[in-house]
């Protein structure tokens, strides 16, 4: 194997361990707001490694440039959909889960 | 003139780089023309200032990305040992946070930052503060201390 294989090996296997957790927490968390909270951006993290890890057995540098502008866009616009959906709710008086108050979603 | 001068040279950028077309000659004309009438469109809708390009921040802002994407990491990690802990360990709060960054774009960057690591993700923005809804009382304790609004800040000077 070389170099950048191997590097891609292990950025691509974290990526997939980050992104499980996202989708695990999105199932264990009690209400919206807290699986935004996963959702939203340890999937951010998981996509961005995948891309980087595909960034290093590119072709050619314009490829390359390419998929690491995919990644700083998706950084950019990860936790603004985040923001809107999150604002979205608030106004709708959401009321989020707390320890001392477990009804909070209605 | 100077934020025309920077959309063009920054769309100029992005277009070769997308493109990868360097020797055909009429689809670089094809390109300059392209980018110049977005830049008298922007200009023709007057969002050519410095909200719109606000292009005097960009180098400080690529000094900004490694303390981000290390603070992104090491929330994402205490997210990480949370998700997996059969007690799920959260004791998710909302709360007011006190912010000073004056120029729209330095307060985005804080905003988007705070909702890009794990934890904590901005509701509310307002003139003077901002909605955080927190997963954990340290996530509430460690933005209060304002660590993070401090490097936010060197965007500024």
């Amino acid at each position: 194997m070389h170099w950048n294989e191997i590097v891609t090996t292990v950025l691509l296997a974290l990526g997939c361990v980050v992104s499980l957790t996202g989708s695990l927490g999105l199932l264990r968390m009690p209400d919206f707001y807290t699986r935004l909270h996963t959702s939203g951006k340890t999937d951010s993290l998981g996509q961005f490694l995948i891309l980087i890890g595909l960034a290093f057995v590119t072709p050619d540098v314009l490829t390359c440039i390419k998929v690491v502008s995919v990644g700083m866009i998706l950084m950019i616009a990860a936790p603004t959909a985040t923001h809107a959906i999150t604002k979205a709710a608030h106004l709708h008086d959401l009321r989020p889960w707390t320890r001392s108050d477990p009804g909070g979603e209605p | 003139m100077m934020p025309a001068l920077s959309l063009f040279l920054l769309l100029g950028v992005f277009w070769a780089l997308l493109s990868g077309q360097f020797h055909n000659n009429f689809l670089i004309v094809a390109g300059v023309l392209c980018i110049t009438f977005i830049v008298w469109i922007s200009r023709r809708m007057g969002v050519l200032d410095d909200e719109g390009v606000p292009a005097r921040f960009y180098p400080r802002t690529l000094l900004y990305l490694p303390y981000l994407t290390w603070q992104v990491i090491l929330s994402n990690w205490d997210v990480f040992k949370r998700i997996w802990s059969p007690s799920l360990p959260i004791d998710p709060r909302m709360a007011w946070v006190d912010y000073s960054t004056r120029h729209p774009f330095v307060t985005t960057t804080y905003a988007n930052s705070i909702t890009l690591t794990p934890g904590t993700v901005t509701v509310i923005v307002e003139e003077r503060r901002m909605l955080i809804h927190c997963l954990t009382p340290d996530a509430e304790s460690g933005l209060k201390e304002g660590d993070m609004e401090r490097h936010v800040k060197t965007l500024e000077d």
